[in-house]
């Protein structure tokens, strides 16, 4: 019984060595902030304010939480900035800090500005945005994005510009319909004042699983394969609703939630579109097209939306050098978030129109 | 029933409590065999008729073939025969049959026909195990086995009838004797083995296999040094691939008390072809040597029926791998490298001995050389088409522009294999280095735990299909 005993004890400090040792080592490959989820604020959770995340098991990347609970070097702190939202497309953790598109539009305008601050054209030049903040969130699509839309220009009543990016056009009537909810705006959610809001508990939770980075990827690895059991009845489901929508009534679900953002927010309104892409048999790239673009374009337009649609960007940067705007040298090319290229196109696009509109 | 499911798990674990309880070689014997038929069923029941009737056939073949049978040399040869001929006439109809017809109405301009018919789950390697049990009686390696029981589990026996180790019946039979009680020093063994296998598969196949599946997909539109990454990709995946669930089911029969042998020893370490086919598939090519180029007279009729010989089993053995030209065409490129290897080895035999650094760099060289030409065959046995096989190779070999990607976990793991390579010839002769941890000492089990833990961190869950399951 002893030596069952002694066996067992042995087998127990070396799991948790092991445990203690691979978790250590994790801190090289994938760090997750702490997750709080807020009920009424301009996303609906927003990280640990100032932790870190390391991203590894899609591209790589470094980056700080910042104050606000977002990915940025900064804050805003001058009127007229840009503020672009987003899911973790705009997120961008999978590429270095100042690939993302926010980081390089930044570094666009900023030159801008700086070659244009003497002699230039002052009405044009404090018409564009100085700066651009990066507000997003990992699964934050477009239909919780417009209901969170009075939030956002609460929490930044000083941006002059909005960018919502979206890699869909097409949702659900029964997320249509939640959009127009819109989420009520608490000051006391945001940013680091939300930690107050936490109990002990879930504040030392939450300090747990920071430190624990390795539970968090076995975490990600069980979620991943009970989503790959259960992938089969999602996409029949996926499928059946597909096939009931017709473009008309699309069209009436979808025109009030872009009306209702026009009327909330004053300043340039722009939705920033980037298509799925596949790479074909014959070495071109093709992208993936929806009716509901079309309908979606439509509608922007007629209710003073601008629509940034990518497609002929992402089209034009891979004839020219094969660049593919999604997917990284240890997944697979073609899937997945925003490559460097991919980045770089949003950016270039999003410049155009930025430096476009203020009379450049 | 994948080795790799929940399933598994649970009936793996009653099979062990089963045969804990039990004694005796024989209740050992009917609980395995059991569990076989119910692994069997589990995969696919339509076909454990096929399973059992094969094995019976063989049974009655046996005695009539045995030395000690009272039928007359001719007879036995007749039976011999028979019996072969019907295992070979069962692969052909299941495998063959729509390759067959696909070929016949191609060279005679007919109506294109196709021909459904379901491929019994592991009917390549048990109808092999069947043939080598016939064989093995046949030529006085083993005598004919009476027991029904006995012949039923070698040809089923679960941890091998899905992918292999093909074990000839000469080796498996005298394991049969013992009383296969679950030890301690056979779990451990077993269960390290198994741990490998899983995570050669889980965390570095089937992650190699997300770069060679996008690339293979579209190789048009893919850069050489992409494209080159992804042949190199493939040559590691189908090695950790199918050397992982080798392991595996290794682990699992050493656990019950069974010694299937190995199938991989660092094949991409071999000099040459005749090498490389001792490294890889170890009890493939080995039933291939012993049942079909020894028959044909090996290498005992002269240069020219040698060569022959060595052709014409390694089409088979492309032919064996898959019901299409372009594994027979990859069989015949095999037999056609092998021959030239031997010609040229022959030419040089009468060549003074290198001196001892030259010698090592020569070495070196056909290792290189003997894995780029491996690496290059194994682009028709992937694409199975070769107008994509040839614009691989072309846009390879042009330097042609497109995507850039090349894949890291490619180098990684290449590299990864490299220096277990040059450990291996540093240290154990250029053989296997993998030995089973002393799980006494407290460091070893921490390693273990690690091991445990990075494999379920780096597991790539995705499709988990083996490949040579297809075979």
């Amino acid at each position: 019984m002893r030596k069952w005993g002694r066996q067992a004890i042995s087998w127990a400090a070396a799991v948790i060595l092991a445990f203690c040792i691979c978790n250590a080592a994790m801190f090289l490959y994938e760090v997750q902030p702490g997750w709080i989820e807020r009920e009424n604020g301009a996303t609906l959770a927003i990280w640990d304010p100032g932790t870190a995340l390391v991203a590894g098991l899609e591209g790589r990347g470094y980056y700080h939480v910042d104050s606000k609970g977002y990915l940025n070097d900064s804050i805003p702190t001058e009127p007229g900035y840009c503020v672009v939202v987003g899911a973790s497309f705009t997120q961008g953790k999978e590429v270095e800090n100042g690939k993302r598109y926010t980081d390089l539009l930044n570094a666009m305008l900023s030159e801008q500005n700086g070659e244009n601050s003497d002699g230039g054209n002052d009405a044009a030049v404090s018409a564009r945005p100085s700066f651009v903040y990066n507000v997003s969130q990992e699964g934050y699509y477009f239909p919780d994005i417009a209901s969170g839309f009075y939030a956002l220009t609460k929490e930044f009543p000083d941006a002059g510009t909005i960018v919502i990016e979206t890699g869909k056009t097409s949702f659900s009537d029964r997320e249509l319909e939640a959009a127009l909810d819109q989420r009520a705006y608490d000051e006391a959610q945001n940013g680091e004042n939300i930690l107050a809001t936490l109990s002990p508990a879930k504040r030392f939770t939450m300090r747990v699983k920071e430190a624990m980075p390795l539970l968090n990827i076995l975490k990600t690895q069980a979620e991943t394969v009970k989503h790959r059991l259960s992938e089969g009845e999602e996409s029949a489901k996926g499928e059946e609703e597909a096939k009931e929508k017709d473009t008309a009534a699309y069209s009436d679900r979808l025109e009030p939630v872009l009306k209702m953002l026009r009327e909330e927010f004053d300043g340039t309104l722009i939705i920033a579109y980037h298509p799925d892409v596949t790479i074909c048999d014959d070495g071109s790239l093709s992208p993936v097209r929806y009716e509901e673009t079309e309908v979606f374009s439509r509608l922007c337009r007629e209710n003073g939306i601008i629509f940034m649609d990518a497609t002929q960007a992402i089209l034009d940067a891979y004839a020219e050098d094969y660049s593919v705007p999604y997917g990284f040298m240890n997944t697979t090319m073609g899937k997945g978030h925003f490559s460097q290229a991919g980045h770089r196109v949003m950016a270039e696009e999003l410049y155009k129109i930025l430096v476009g509109r203020s009379g450049q | 029933m994948s080795f790799l499911s929940v399933r598994f798990g649970i009936f793996f674990l009653i099979l062990l409590l089963v045969m804990k309880m039990t004694r005796g070689a024989k209740t050992h014997q009917l609980v395995l065999l059991g569990a076989s038929y119910v692994f069997y069923a589990a995969g696919d029941w339509r076909f454990l008729a096929l399973l059992a009737g094969i094995s019976l056939v063989m049974w009655k073949c046996g005695l009539k073939v045995s030395q000690d049978a009272p039928v007359g040399g001719k007879g036995k040869k007749t039976w011999l025969i028979l019996g072969i001929c019907l295992d070979l006439l069962v692969l052909c109809v299941f495998k063959y049959a729509g390759f067959f017809v696909d070929t016949f109405t191609a060279a005679f301009g007919l109506p294109r026909t196709t021909i459904g018919i379901l491929l019994p789950l592991g009917l390549s390697f048990y109808i092999f195990q069947a043939i080598s049990y016939l064989a093995d009686v046949y030529m006085g390696k083993m005598k004919a086995e009476s027991s029904l029981r006995k012949v039923l589990l070698y040809i089923s026996f679960f941890p091998q009838i899905v992918s292999g180790p093909i074990v000839k019946a000469r080796d498996f039979f005298p394991q049969l004797e013992t009383d296969h009680e679950i030890t301690w020093e056979n779990l451990s063994w077993g269960g390290q083995k198994f741990l490998t296998g899983l995570f050669k598969k889980i965390v570095i196949a089937d992650r190699l296999g997300i770069c060679v599946d996008a690339v293979y997909a579209a190789p048009a539109a893919y850069s050489g040094i992409s494209l080159l990454t992804a042949v190199l990709a493939y040559a590691l995946q189908i090695y950790y691939d199918f050397s992982g669930y080798s392991d595996m089911a290794i682990g699992v029969a050493r656990i019950l008390g069974f010694d299937p042998g190995r199938n991989f020893n660092l094949p991409y370490l071999a000099a040459n072809p005749s090498e490389f086919w001792k490294r890889w598939h170890i009890s493939l090519s080995s039933w291939f040597r012993d049942y079909v180029y020894i028959p044909l007279g090996g290498n005992r009729k002269g240069e020219a029926r040698t060569y022959r010989n060595l052709f014409l089993t390694m089409l088979f053995s492309g032919l064996w791998h898959g019901a299409s030209w372009s594994f027979v065409a990859w069989g015949a490129l095999h037999g056609a490298v092998s021959v030239f290897s031997r010609a040229l080895g022959r030419k040089r035999k009468g060549e003074a001995p290198d001196a001892a650094v030259w010698g090592k760099v020569r070495h070196a060289f056909s290792v290189i050389l003997n894995f780029c030409v491996v690496t290059i065959l194994w682009i028709p046995f992937r694409t199975n088409n070769f107008g994509k096989a040839l614009l691989i190779l072309r846009r390879i070999f042009t330097w042609a522009p497109g995507i850039h990607y090349v894949y890291v976990y490619a180098l990684i793991f290449g590299i990864g294999l490299l220096f277990v390579e040059m450990a291996a010839v540093r240290f154990h002769q250029g053989n296997d280095i993998w030995r089973p941890l002393d799980l006494s000492r407290f460091g070893s089990r921490v390693i273990l735990c690690c091991f445990i833990l990075l494999t379920a961190v780096f597991a790539y869950i995705g499709d988990s299909a083996f490949i040579y399951a297809q075979f």
